[in-house]
């Protein structure tokens, strides 16, 4: 059964680039570009209307709310909260430092220093 | 009580010997000039006053009188003139200007010999009395608008106006004014033949102190420091008693040692003043150079905080930017990345030629953007390694030599790694961060050779690891040895030469890098064009 891939990116280049990965790969990719939109599909996901995803790639810089008060949705549920995520975000540490990111043990990536293929081998990793 | 005829010598003489020493300070000085052109007619004006009262021949009274009109006339205009001309001489009054505010003095001092001014002429029991006649009360508001409003009211003006030692000068003349001339305008004008001539006339005599304060305003500069003031006042009132007991003594001899003691005295007191003044004068001295100093430590002060700030300012300017940097160079990292593998299809030979070329710039300006925020981090002092223990050293060496490879052939040179014969103890390192420090460091090397190659090798000792690239280019100067790692954006003249598009950067983010690593780098060379050896010592986990 294919793994489903959960990805929250507000760059539409970005979620295109990655769900191309992906799927090449054999992985099942669904997508939010916002954080309201995240959340609504973690309320899905608790409520079991939708199918709990293998892994969320998750951006820390959203429009609307930012990435880690979504995480912070994610993590206060019984339903919700072992699931597998990764943090992606094209800060530095000093930066996410000085905006009061605090992703505590958290696995977080630079998107830019990752290739599409590197990022897919990473979540393979993760997974196994 | 009738001022005797000595203390009016005295106070004539003092006026004179005053006037003398402001004009021999200065002849050329304008104000000097109208300030002795001042004392000349103030010492006409109380001669003339006191000569009045002390005549019983009525003609010549009423000439004295006339002459005391007259100097009054003359005196005021003075005033006025120097008044305009104190403390600095003022430029640009006009000739009829000059005509306008002359005319009326002449006039009234000519007025002043008729009877149209004042008339009738006669003793009353306490001396010289007069009517006033029908340019009287012009002559009134004359000398009124010439020495109060004119005069003293132009001072006032500029008193607001100006800071520093000037308004002190007019203020010592202000003071003055207000002890003597005043009074002395308004008795004259006003009271006499009403109050008795002794009180009249005090108020004339009163003008030594606006003699007094103005030539100390106009010929010195300690005008606050108590001390000077202490020690001539003082000197003064001993030369001022020495000769009312000169000018008193009975006898030749006793006014002759009289005399001669007062002569010493003057030399005596002279240097005393002398020596006060050049003990005032280095005191000043001190205090004006450590106010220099606070002002150049406050100064350098406030070009610190500043060299702060826009240092502040470009740090943070750059790592605002960094994360919209990296945004687009992700996507364009991705495509390429999908291309190359075919996600898109099967890519044409020379397509995927260039678009392999397109990954190397993308991957030399993600390169570039990452260098950046890390100095910018590392100015801020912010952490960028995080240390893993059980590195191996082999594998890093590998990836970054193979990296550098094809661009070291393309140049015509040869990359060399040598490793030890045993194995390479494993480091506690942060492997993202060690390859970008030694990566710098080899193609530091290559691009600073154009023939010949670099050869990496490897040394272990007791508790270190040494990876030495050495290269066979341009070299480095021993001046430029010592400062090569220190410094974001410094590059030395014969690199500028060589690779002109190089940022200055490399080698500062390598040695921030290796540093965290608790290692340490630096370079040796012959000098230039003997080729560098770019050392990094790690210690061993």
């Amino acid at each position: 059964m294919k793994k489903t891939i959960f990805l929250v990116e507000d760059e539409s280049q970005i979620i295109d680039v990655y769900q191309t990965a992906l799927k090449a790969a054999g992985f099942e990719v669904d997508s939010a570009a916002t954080g309201g939109g995240a959340i609504e599909k973690v309320k899905e996901i608790r409520s079991g209307q939708l199918k709990k995803p293998d892994l969320i790639l998750l951006d820390l810089i959203l429009p609307d709310i930012n990435g880690l008060e979504v995480l912070q949705e994610i993590r206060k549920y019984e339903e919700t909260k072992d699931l597998l995520v990764i943090v992606l975000t094209n800060y530095g540490s000093g930066e996410l430092e000085k905006n009061g990111y605090d992703l505590g043990k958290e696995q977080f990536l630079v998107k830019a220093q990752y290739t599409p293929t590197q990022l897919v081998a990473l979540v393979k990793e993760r997974l196994e | 009580m009738m001022i005797g005829f000595p203390l009016v010598i005295l106070i004539l003489s003092a006026i004179a010997l005053l006037g003398l020493v402001v004009f021999l300070k200065d002849p050329k000085n304008t104000t000097n000039r109208l300030f002795v052109a001042m004392s000349f007619w103030i010492i006409a004006w109380i001669g003339s006053n006191f000569l009045e009262n002390e005549t019983s021949n009525l003609e010549l009274a009423s000439l004295f009188l006339r002459i005391d009109f007259a100097s009054a006339a003359i005196l005021v205009y003075f005033w006025f003139l120097f008044s305009l001309n104190f403390p600095q001489p003022v430029k640009g009054i006009s000739t009829i200007k000059r005509i306008v505010i002359l005319i009326p003095a002449v006039a009234f001092f000519i007025l002043s010999f008729s009877d149209l001014v004042i008339r009738n002429i006669r003793f009353a029991s306490d001396g010289i009395v007069f009517d006033g006649n029908i340019f009287y009360p012009l002559y009134i508001i004359y000398v009124v608008s010439y020495m109060v409003v004119g005069g003293s009211g132009g001072l006032i003006i500029k008193y607001r106006k100006v800071r520093g030692l000037e308004r002190t000068q007019i203020l010592y003349v202000l003071l003055g004014l207000s002890m003597s001339a005043l009074p002395a305008v308004v008795l004259n004008l006003f009271f006499q033949g009403i109050l008795p001539v002794e009180i009249v006339r005090a108020g004339l005599y009163g003008a030594i102190f606006v003699i007094g304060f103005t030539a100390y305003a106009i010929t010195k500069h300690h005008l606050f420091d108590i001390k000077v003031i202490a020690t001539e006042l003082f000197t003064l009132a001993i030369w001022i008693l020495l000769l009312v007991r000169a000018l008193l003594s009975e006898t030749i001899s006793d006014t002759v040692i009289n005399i001669c003691l007062l002569v010493a005295v003057v030399i005596f007191g002279i240097l005393l003043i002398r020596s006060v003044m050049g003990e005032v004068r280095q005191r000043e001295k001190m205090e004006q150079m450590t106010i220099e100093l606070e002002r150049a430590y406050s100064i350098e002060k406030e070009a610190k905080v500043k060299i702060q700030e826009l240092s502040e300012a470009k740090t943070q300017f750059i790592m605002a930017t960094q994360h919209h940097l990296r945004t687009p160079l992700t996507s364009m990292r991705g495509y390429v990345d999908l291309i190359l593998t075919g996600s898109y299809g099967k890519v044409p030979v020379k397509i995927k030629e260039a678009i392999s070329k397109l990954q190397i710039s993308t991957v030399r300006l993600l390169r570039i953007v990452n260098e950046l925020l890390d100095v910018s981090q590392f100015q801020l002092g912010k952490k960028v390694v995080s240390l893993q223990p059980g590195i191996e050293m082999e594998p890093i060496l590998k990836e970054v030599v193979d990296e550098l490879r094809f661009t070291a052939e393309s140049k015509g040179l040869y990359l060399k790694l040598q490793e030890p014969e045993g194995k390479i103890p494993t480091i506690q390192a942060d492997v993202e961060k060690l390859k970008v420090a030694l990566f710098n460091l080899i193609d530091n090397g290559i691009k600073y050779t154009s023939k010949g190659g670099i050869t990496v090798n490897v040394e272990v000792s007791d508790s270190k690891v040494r990876i030495t690239s050495k290269d066979t280019g341009i070299g480095i100067s021993k001046e430029r040895l010592g400062t090569l790692f220190d410094n974001a954006f410094e590059r030395g003249k014969e690199a500028k030469k060589v690779f002109s598009a190089g940022r200055g950067i490399g080698l500062y983010v390598s040695n921030q890098i290796i540093k965290a690593h608790n290692g340490k780098v630096w370079a040796e060379s012959e000098g230039e064009g003997k080729g560098t050896a770019f050392c990094i010592e790690l210690p061993i986990d």
